[in-house]
């Protein structure tokens, strides 16, 4: 038996005492927070101020900032339009592994460009792309981490996009998922920095184009907006020793935030900047602004956080096209609510083991052909591919 | 007469094959149709559809849940996405050198064999050669809908000999089942009872 | 088939019979089972109502014909539940109709009666098949009784008129007389009479079932066959005079109107009239003629005691021939006085002479008595005008025919004695005549084959008189002195078995009686089967044909005796031979 049960038995009831204790703790400095925001729901000076005076005091800095909307805005859904686009770019990749028996790396990106109110049956692509073989090393050599590639399909993604925003229908909105800010280790590479260029230039390009851009979040773990009052309840001094580890209103999440807020499917919250070091990058036009969306049904709120660019915010007709259209995306998939056309992006984007191996056996060949020598797998990544089905005994 | 293509081969058997279409494809063929499989000069596999299922998915199955489904969706669905539907074809016989066999084929198709409804003067051809010793394979699998797979395909093999003049063929197509079947007086007269409703 | 060939081609075939021969071929089943001791069964492929009990099928198994009779029709289906279920409510006509003709079905029982090899085909092997039909045409193939089965699946078929030809003789040919027609297809059934005289044999059916009509038709085919004489006791003067049928009014001819000069009509005593003509001459029977053997024979009619034999044998001890004429002189109670003045019985009274011959004077007087209705019959006399008698068989032997009718002499007692008496006296000359040809007497010739028919034939060959008449050793001898017996009679179940059973041909309207039909097909095999047929049969119109005398057992639809029938009979040119049709038309 893999698992011992009764090992874990035992410690089930302290275990969820333990949670209950927390819960209660978390519940707590809930009911501070919201009332916060209700004291501070239209001193939003004082709040950009407090966070302009942070920002130089606290390393890392990562809050909510607001910008014209009071802290407690609701906005509930406009009507949709009648016709407008709505694309999604996904990706999936193959990291190189020192294990296989061949380094190589694959950025799958499927996308899908729907035109709402035409009829017609939506557009799919899929971009497949090995990397150079030289680009699987660092400087130093070793093989790019797997952090990197995920910042690489990152960009392909937007890239993906961008050239598919060619004579578009407009309203057109395009949407990946996560946030459209890039937050990765290391930053300090300059093969980081290198792309993150090219991504916010991709990102100009869809402004150009006219393409709303925007990021899903789904089920959003941060608390922007909490780290946001924490700073005004803190005195200067204790500003001053903040820190990440120690945090006041530890475990209080936008979501529970917000949740008693905005009641009705497709309400939105107020619109934030975001405030932190690499989105510093996002310049302009470009910088950062996020919402909460409730994506889910009366009486079962469901909380997204959507990512979008500055030009978007400045314009209220995009941000109420793009939260009418993110909410009937959201509310095609029924019960388990996530835009439609991300998760068609995503079926189009995955790669399978199977196509994996394949693609594995196509270099090797090629290798092979070539007279190149091919390494064994791993006697680690050989154990693991053993088949682990059990055969029966037919008779 | 242009050739409708309404799939490709999934899996094959000596006794019968799986065809996966498109959702979009599905309008061509019906039950009880007729089918042919060009494997290679003067070789075709000649079969029937007794059995078409569409499958779902998890997608599929949440896109239940919701309210509306744009029409956009139901397109995407059907068209872009990877679930086909599955048309089961039971081996009828084959054509070698322009000779009909209302034997099992030798050989089955292969994957991604193209599958061809059949036109009715093939279908006229195939079914009036010989002495109906395709009814074998219909009949040989109780768990099949047997009644209703001979009345759809007498309802649409009858049409075609007509067109083809010959039309004493289904009286006599309908004598052969019955001498075949009467040892079976359930089975005989359920497929008259569907056959009577053709 | 040789004969539906000819027929094609034949002059005088109509295009009627031509189509029906056609018809004829196709096939109406085939065979699914039976075997040599049970029936053949057959699978019906056509609708049961075209085939009936008796119809005559032919079943064609690879070079062998087998001919047989339909004896039973039975419903069957593949699956009880298919009979059980009226689908025909469930299902629409066109499907029920495909259903029945597979799951129900009827099956024949055919008795298979005869077979004959088939030629060669005449296209494929021409040399084979000219052999095979010398053979035919000589004789050495001819339908045979069966031996052996055919094939399963062998095809069923209506016999055509080929077929009905090629057992039963062609009409015209030989002696082959046609009887009638097959039910299905009308084919003409004829009868051999050559044969049907080489044996004694019967007309059997209830009364008003046409046996009189079929009785003058054959009759009148022997008379016009005119190998055989024919003597006819027609005990009510139905065939030698004109008549008028009892149910429909009309006039029918009698034999004497349409052969005058062969047949001559004799009545009974003298004077007689037959339905007020005058018969050619009359026959009187003189007393010295009777012999008590003709008495013992009406002993039942008389009412006879047991003492009568020894009382005959009395009387023709004392008087010898003449006993008769003295019996009947003899007084009964007369009495005179002796000369001692006392009652003694009269010398010519009976009593005296029974007293005188030993012999009991009750038993004596009380026959005397008995015989009282012969000595005042008419017709016996102690010396008749001519022989008559004489003259009749001097008739028969010159190629006439003789009907007796009795006129208005028709008690059971007329006819028994007549019958009788000149039956016993004819046979005996023809018995002498043939032992003298036997022998080789100088001069002797053969008898001419004489047939007698006698009407309602159980009064004299009941169980109780066989012994006793000529009749049943007529019967009996079958054709050794050239004699046969045609009997005519509703009542087969009264004539003794062992007559019966000697009947060579019997030809049987309908018989309502059980004891009838079992009676008829005494000796007979595939009783059980020729059982149904004989019950079924249509009354005045069809007969069963069976016995020694035709190759196989047969339903005809009797020929009509009609005006039409005459014409056939008398104006018809000869007709010819096999033999010269296909020399005609270039074998």
């Amino acid at each position: 038996m893999p698992v011992n049960l009764l090992d874990i038995q035992k410690k089930l009831k302290g275990f969820s005492a333990q949670a209950l204790a927390r819960r209660e703790e978390i519940a707590v400095r809930q009911k501070e927070v919201t009332d916060l925001i209700q004291g501070y729901a239209h001193r939003l000076d004082e709040l950009k101020a407090r966070v302009s005076y942070a920002a130089d005091v606290v390393r890392h800095l990562r809050c909510a900032l607001p910008v014209d909307e009071p802290l407690d805005t609701v906005v509930p859904k406009p009507p949709l339009p009648k016709k407008f686009t709505v694309m999604a770019a996904d990706g999936s990749q193959i990291n190189p592994s020192r294990h296989a028996r061949v380094a190589f790396c694959v950025i799958n990106v499927g996308l899908i460009k729907m035109v709402r109110g035409s009829g017609l049956t939506p557009e799919i692509y899929t971009q497949s792309q090995l990397l150079d073989y030289d680009s699987l090393f660092t400087p130093s050599g070793v093989l790019i981490s797997e952090g990197m590639v995920a910042l690489k399909r990152d960009l392909r993604e937007r890239e993906a996009l961008a050239d598919l925003a060619e004579d578009l229908l407009l309203p057109a909105i395009s949407m990946t998922d996560g946030p459209l800010e890039l937050y990765r280790e290391p930053q300090e590479s300059r093969e980081f920095e290198k792309t993150l260029d090219q991504y916010l230039g991709v990102l100009k390009r869809l402004h150009e184009q006219g393409l709303m851009t925007l990021g899903y979040v789904d089920k959003p773990g941060s608390s922007l907006i909490g780290q946001l009052l924490e700073l005004v309840e803190l005195s200067d001094q204790d500003l001053e020793a903040y820190s990440h580890r120690q945090r006041k209103f530890a475990g209080v999440n936008d979501v529970r935030l917000l949740s008693d807020l905005l009641v009705n499917p497709g309400d939105r919250s107020a619109i934030f900047a975001i405030h932190s070091e690499t989105s510093r990058r996002f310049k302009g036009d470009l910088a950062l602004h996020f919402f909460y969306l409730n994506v889910g049904s009366p009486g079962k709120a469901h909380l997204a956080r959507v990512e979008i660019p500055a030009w978007v915010v400045c314009d209220h007709d995009l941000v109420g096209i793009l939260q009418a259209v993110l909410t009937e995306q959201t509310c095609i998939m029924g019960s388990r609510p996530y835009p439609y056309i991300l998760h068609r992006a995503h079926e189009v984007a995955v790669v399978t083991l199977p196509e994996h191996q394949h693609v594995e056996e196509m270099i090797v060949a090629e290798f092979d052909r070539r007279g190149i020598s091919v390494d064994e797998k791993s006697n680690k990544q050989y154990h693991k591919d053993l088949d682990t089905t059990k055969t029966r005994y037919q008779g | 007469m242009s050739e409708i293509e309404i799939g490709r081969l999934l899996r094959s058997g000596t006794t019968g094959f799986v065809v996966g279409c498109k959702v979009n494809q599905l309008n061509a063929p019906g039950f009880g149709a007729m089918v042919r499989v060009p494997l290679e000069a003067q070789y075709q596999v000649y079969g029937v559809i007794y059995d078409i299922h569409i499958e779902d998915d998890g997608l599929v199955r949440q896109l239940i849940t919701a309210q509306d489904v744009p029409e956009e969706v139901l397109r995407d669905n059907r068209e872009n996405r990877n679930v086909p539907v599955e048309i089961g074809v039971l081996a009828l016989g084959y054509e070698q050198e322009r000779r009909i066999f209302h034997l099992l084929p030798p050989r089955p198709p292969l994957s991604l064999d193209a599958i061809f409804l059949c036109n009715p003067g093939e279908v006229a051809h195939f079914t009036s050669a010989g002495r109906f010793g395709y009814f074998r394979h219909m009949l040989r699998d109780r768990d099949k809908p047997v009644e209703e797979l001979l009345a759809a395909h007498l309802y649409q093999a009858r049409a075609a000999q007509v067109d083809a003049g010959n039309e004493d063929w289904y009286q006599m197509a309908v004598g052969e089942l019955i001498t075949l079947m009467r040892d079976d007086y359930q089975g005989l007269i359920k497929t008259l009872s569907a056959v009577s409703e053709i | 088939m040789i004969n539906a060939d000819l027929d094609r081609n034949g002059s005088e075939m109509s295009e009627q019979s031509v189509s029906s021969s056609v018809e004829a071929k196709k096939p109406i089943g085939y065979i699914v089972g039976g075997g040599l001791k049970a029936n053949l069964q057959a699978r019906l492929t056509v609708p049961a109502q075209k085939v009936q009990e008796g119809a005559f099928v032919v079943v064609e198994s690879g070079n062998w014909l087998f001919y047989g009779l339909v004896t039973d029709m039975q419903l069957g289906s593949t699956d009880p539940r298919f009979a059980d279920e009226q689908t025909e409510t469930r299902l629409p006509p066109e499907l029920a109709k495909l259903l029945h003709g597979q799951t129900l079905f009827t099956n024949l029982e055919v008795m298979a009666a005869l077979m004959m090899e088939q030629g060669p085909d005449m296209d494929e092997d021409p040399e084979a098949y000219q052999a095979w039909f010398q053979k035919v045409m000589e004789e050495e193939i001819r339908p045979e009784p069966v031996k052996t089965v055919p094939q399963h699946h062998a095809e069923v078929r209506l016999a055509g008129a080929g077929d009905i030809a090629e057992i039963f003789g062609k009409e015209g040919e030989k002696g082959y007389f046609r009887i009638g027609d097959t039910i299905e297809g009308g084919h003409p059934v004829c009868v051999d009479l050559d044969k049907l005289v080489q044996r004694s044999s019967g007309i059997f059916g209830a009364t008003g079932t046409g046996k009189s009509f079929l009785t003058r038709v054959i009759l009148a085919g022997l008379i016009k066959r005119d190998k055989t004489a024919v003597l006819i006791f027609d005990m009510h003067n139905e065939y030698g005079p004109d008549d008028t049928a009892s149910d429909t009014g009309m006039r029918v001819p009698g034999l004497k109107a349409k052969f005058p000069s062969k047949v001559r009509m004799v009545g009974l005593g003298r004077g007689a009239t037959i339905r007020g003509k005058t018969p050619d001459y009359t026959l009187e029977i003189a007393e010295s003629d009777i012999k008590p053997e003709d008495v013992m024979m009406l002993a039942q009619e008389l009412n006879l005691r047991e003492t009568t034999p020894t009382t005959l044998e009395a009387l023709r001890a004392s008087f010898h021939e003449t006993w008769f004429q003295e019996f009947k002189q003899m007084r009964t109670n007369a009495y005179e006085f002796d000369e001692d003045g006392k009652r003694v019985p009269a010398p010519d009274s009976v009593e005296a002479w029974a007293n005188e011959a030993g012999v009991h004077p009750g038993a004596a007087e009380a026959l005397h008595s008995k015989l009282r209705r012969l000595f005042n019959a008419p017709y016996i006399v102690e010396q008749p005008a001519a022989n008559a008698l004489q003259q009749m068989i001097d008739n028969l032997d010159n190629g006439q025919h003789v009907v007796l009718s009795f006129g208005k002499h028709e008690t059971d007692l007329d006819y028994l004695f007549v019958s009788n008496l000149i039956t016993r006296r004819i046979r005996d000359v023809w018995e002498y005549r043939t032992n003298n040809f036997r022998s080789g007497h100088q001069g002797a010739t053969e008898p001419r084959p004489l047939v007698i028919a006698v009407e309602e034939a159980h009064k004299l060959l009941n169980r109780e008189m066989a012994s006793q008449t000529t009749f049943s050793t007529i019967a009996r001898e079958m054709r050794k002195y050239y004699v046969t017996l045609l009997i005519i009679d509703q009542r087969p179940s009264q004539i003794y078995d062992e007559v019966m059973s000697q009947l060579g041909t019997r030809i049987t309207g309908w018989l309502g009686d059980s004891d009838d039909i079992q009676s008829v097909l005494t000796g007979l095999a595939g009783r059980e089967a020729l059982r149904g047929m004989l019950a079924h049969l249509q009354p005045k119109e069809e007969v069963l044909m069976l016995g020694w005398g035709v190759p196989m057992p047969i339903v005809v639809h009797s020929r009509r005796y009609d005006d039409a029938f005459w014409e056939e009979l008398l104006e018809k040119k000869d007709r010819r031979s096999n033999r010269d049709i296909l020399k005609d038309i270039g074998f």
